[in-house]
């Protein structure tokens, strides 16, 4: 792992610290619970779109093993 | 998933007790994919045109890159605590793309010498390229000025479509998830299988989870290089064989990947997510259809009077390293903005490999819901990447042109010997280069009622290279712009099943009492409810393969084909295999209780596989009029959408009889040609009819005790007397009678009768420019053809290129089954299977026999 990402990680995670995270109770997550507020909100639409992006950009990493095929066009 | 709809809507304290029973249990993030579910997605790209140095598209007879991609997904519970998701892709990907980038002098340089690829180019004392000036001979010297272009050389791919299936099996603890998955995706020329583990992990009362991944991927590849055949194979040699008459590359690659994540509720209103991603791929990394210029400089040359040099050019495939160690850290934000109730997505990654590529991506998106269901999302992303170390639009060295020592014959290549080269990677790929992109998007979602969204998006991305951050970027030959339309719709089978659970008897068990159905591949065989909503989706594969047919005659000689199937020349190719996959999208609607309406798009694939025939004679070889000699022309993308109209005319007891009006909107496209080519492909591949056509259907349906049965006639007028690309399919009508036997309240067996004439193509498909022999000329002591665009009738390979092999009568006999879910999160729902073998077939001129065709339904009352 080259200094740079190191660096990268470290920031990350002191980021996360220095937030701090108050302590949300069951009921309180109302919120968080709404289907705009998820990660990925439109999961098929996502994995498209990740499948065009790396049939056009060096940067593949960060989607596991997905298949995806050549993309060589 | 459904009761954090619930409370979305405000659906009083019981759906607000739900969701937050709900948030309580759910991963944070992870809201979306909770429940059983099934999802559709629609999504086609389209590239610009690249600059070509003032050339156009249409006069090197290219198209831009143009991808249709579907995916149909399924997220079921099986037990108690395990979910299985299920997921099929296809893209069908058509256009040119880039082979090679090189100076534009060496291209202007080909024009004068008349050579069949660029070889060389002028350069002045600077070693810059220089454009000569042919006609500025002052009795001593040429004028010259400094070209400091580049420019692209493009080849067109036939048109493949990829397929693609993955399933994943996860089980749930109270605080842990554990899945395991695989897959397997297919392409002509490259075939990979992945497998992956992954896990979750709750702790902190749920406001912290860990996830982890494992991944594996084996990939082969077998790569035709015809379009590369001008390219010196270098390190490859080995690994290039002969494979149905093509010289094809064979290669084998493997990714392992491990990633990491960390999501953390931050307070009531705000969640962050971390995470990390190694992967390394081995083996082949390269892409076989790239080449790069090699460009030798000899320092020792003779300048000529005008102070030039000439510089050789040796195209080579591409040769990337063996592996490639790619990481990636990412760093996502949702934060809920409670004034205007939106989310705002911040997301940022950084991607670094030990090609020397650094890239960042930042992605801020904002989902505002406005009255009425709707939601409105737009969005910006940017990303920039530096190049690979091994990347250069072209390569240039001060050096004489290492020739491998031997023989020399005039207009083929003398050999390279790499080991006199400095350099062992090389790619001119522009994915490899130094560039930004930036893309802007909207998007608008609405709930549908019963637990279905849609969302519809439009993306626009510039990708340049002065985007890059921090300046350096590639030059802008290598500019282009894309645009990216989707449909997307998500239904959640819970509360779609409580919309079904509307026509359930009371003490039926569970069991609802459903309107009998006909086999899978009758449709329009009943009226929705009236004010109801259904949805239906409908799989239709038609497999052709075999031989021809002529008539009702099968064993054709491929004599008899060569000379009597091709009007007006003699036949080469003929179809091997045929296969058309239609996937067709239906909702429906009931106006009244005796009317109903129904829209139906579609969604096509047409595989056609050519073979040679024996004693035929390959017309393209030296004539770029001729159709490319391919042997596969697949085609795929949206097809023709269809509106009809139901009307209920008698009703007695259990029969019932109703009349059709429908309307075929000509939303498919009939101008799929050729690769590298104005010729079209065959007529029956085709996405469309390209005409607006009166679809009229009468049927009939009636039940008696444990028996259905039913009767129904369809006809096919054209309206129009030719489409866009000059031609306009035959009229059609079928008749089809069915019988089904209830084996049980929710299953039923059917047997089917069906009659089609379909009438031949009348016209032909238009004129085009084609690049025809118009002259000849006296370059140096060859004798060599001057090319002019003519206009010419369409170019016919095979009886597939023919109007007078268009045309059928056919006879089938049907079994199926029908089902009716009785229970679950999918009852109510409508599932049948069909398979239909042909009995007799009488073809118009010489057709590829008919082998079977199987149709899948699925029907969702709502």
């Amino acid at each position: 792992m080259s200094g740079v990402s190191a660096r990268l990680l470290a920031v990350s995670l002191l980021l996360l610290g220095v937030t701090g995270c108050s302590a949300v109770q069951p009921w309180e997550r109302g919120t968080l619970a709404k289907p705009h507020m998820a990660l990925t909100p439109n999961p098929g639409q996502t994995a498209m779109r990740t499948h065009m992006e790396v049939s056009r950009e060096a940067a593949s990493g960060g989607n596991g093993a997905n298949g995806g095929g050549c993309g060589c066009n | 998933m459904a009761v954090t709809e619930d409370a979305h809507t405000g659906d009083g304290w019981r759906g607000a007790l739900s969701a937050l029973t709900a948030a309580a249990l759910a991963l944070p993030g992870l809201a979306a994919a909770e429940g059983d579910s099934v999802s559709l997605d629609y999504h086609h790209y389209v590239e610009g045109e690249r600059d070509l140095a003032g050339r156009t598209y249409k006069s090197l007879n290219l198209d831009p890159i143009e991808v249709d991609s579907l995916a149909l997904g399924a997220r079921q519970t099986l037990f108690d605590r395990y979910t299985l998701d299920l997921h099929y892709t296809q893209d069908t990907w058509a256009g040119a793309s880039p082979v090679v980038s090189l100076p534009q002098a060496a291209i202007a340089e080909q024009i004068v010498s008349g050579a069949s690829a660029p070889n060389s180019y002028r350069a002045d004392a600077r070693g810059r390229p220089v454009t000569v000036d042919y006609d500025s001979f002052d009795g001593a010297r040429y004028q010259s000025s400094p070209d400091p272009r580049l420019v692209h050389l493009m080849a067109s791919a036939s048109a493949e479509t990829r397929r693609q299936v993955d399933a994943r099996l996860e089980h749930a603890w109270d605080r842990a998830t554990l899945a395991a998955g695989g897959g397997y995706s297919e392409e002509p020329d490259y075939h990979s299988g992945f497998t992956n583990l992954g896990g979750s992990f709750d702790f902190n009362h749920k406001l912290t989870t860990l996830t982890w991944g494992a991944s594996y991927t084996h990939s082969s590849i077998n790569a035709s290089l015809d379009a590369n055949a001008a390219a010196d194979w270098g390190a490859f040699e080995g690994k290039i064989r002969q494979s149905r008459g093509q010289n094809t590359l064979f290669a084998l690659r493997h990714d392992v990947g491990a990633s990491l994540g960390l999501t953390q509720v931050l307070n009531k209103h705000s969640l962050i997510a971390v995470g990390m991603d190694y992967t390394r791929a081995s083996g082949y990394l390269g892409n076989p259809y790239k080449a790069v210029i090699l460009a030798f400089d000899d320092p020792n040359q003779v300048p000529d009077s005008g102070g030039l040099r000439t510089v050789d050019l040796r195209g080579v495939l591409e040769q990337r390293p063996g592996t490639r160690n790619q990481w990636d850290w990412s760093l996502r934000y949702v934060g809920y903005v409670e004034p205007l109730a939106a989310a705002l997505h911040a997301d940022y990654r950084f991607f670094h490999d030990d090609w020397g590529i650094d890239a960042h991506t930042l992605k801020l998106a904002w989902h505002q819901p406005m009255p009425g269901g709707w939601m409105a999302i737009p969005g910006v992303r940017y990303y920039s990447q530096s190049r690979a170390e091994f990347y250069a639009p072209f390569f240039h060295f001060n050096q004489a042109y290492p020739a491998i020592p031997g023989p020399i014959f005039p207009g083929i290549p003398r050999a390279l010997d790499f080991s006199q080269l400095s350099l062992k990677h090389f790619s001119s790929d522009a994915r490899l280069a130094g560039f930004g992109s930036l893309t802007g998007e909207l998007a608008v979602s609405r709930e549908l009622g019963h637990g279905s969204k849609l969302e519809l998006g439009a993306q626009y991305s510039v990708r340049d290279g002065g985007l890059k951050l921090g300046g350096g970027g590639e030059a802008d030959f290598a500019d282009f712009d894309a645009y990216v339309l989707y449909a997307s719709l998500n239904i959640d089978l819970a509360a779609a099943s409580r919309g079904a659970s509307s026509i359930a008897v009371p003490g039926a068990e569970a069991v609802p009492v459903a309107p009998r159905r006909a086999p899978a591949g009758v449709t329009l065989d009943h009226l929705a409810r009236d004010g109801g909503f259904e949805l239906g989706y409908r799989y239709d594969y038609t497999m052709r393969g075999g031989g021809l047919q002529h008539g009702s005659r099968t064993a054709v000689d491929d004599a008899e084909v060569v000379g009597a199937a091709c009007p007006g020349t003699t036949c080469s190719q003929a179809p091997r295999d045929q296969d058309t996959h239609v996937s067709r999208f239906e909702a429906a609607y009931g106006l009244s209780p005796r009317a109903a309406m129904l829209v139906s798009a579609s969604f096509v694939n047409h595989d056609l596989k050519l073979r040679d025939l024996d004693g035929g004679i390959d017309a393209s070889f030296g004539n770029p009029g001729a159709p490319r000699y391919s042997r596969t022309r697949d085609t795929g993308g949206l097809g023709d959408t269809e509106f009809h109209w139901l009307y209920e005319v008698f009703r007695h007891g259990t029969q019932e009889a109703h009349l059709g009006l429908g309307v075929n909107a000509p939303t498919g496209s009939v101008e799929r040609r050729l690769a590298a080519s104005r010729n079209y492909t065959a007529y029956s591949s085709q996405l469309g009819s390209g005409t607006w056509d009166f679809l009229p259907s009468f049927t009939y349906t009636g039940d008696f005790e444990a028996l259905s049965f039913g009767g129904q006639l369809r006809g096919t007028q054209r309206l129009e007397s030719a489409n866009d690309a000059g031609y306009r399919l035959g009229n059609a009508l079928s008749a089809s009678a069915w019988g089904s036997l209830h084996l049980n309240p929710w299953l039923s067996a059917s047997v089917r009768g069906l009659y089609a004439n379909t009438g031949g193509v009348s016209g032909n498909y238009e004129t085009h420019a084609t690049p025809q022999a118009v002259n000849t000329t006296l370059i140096g002591t060859e004798t060599v053809a001057v090319y002019d665009y003519v206009d010419a009738p369409n170019g016919i390979n095979g009886p597939m290129d023919s109007v007078d092999s268009t045309g059928s009568r056919t006879w089938d006999v049907g079994v199926g089954l029908e089902l009716v879910v009785p229970r679950g999160p999918l009852r109510g729902n409508h599932l049948a299977v069909e398979w239909l073998q042909p009995v007799a077939d009488h073809f118009d001129g010489y057709q590829v026999e008919r082998q079977g065709r199987l149709l899948l339904s699925w029907d969702l009352p709502l």
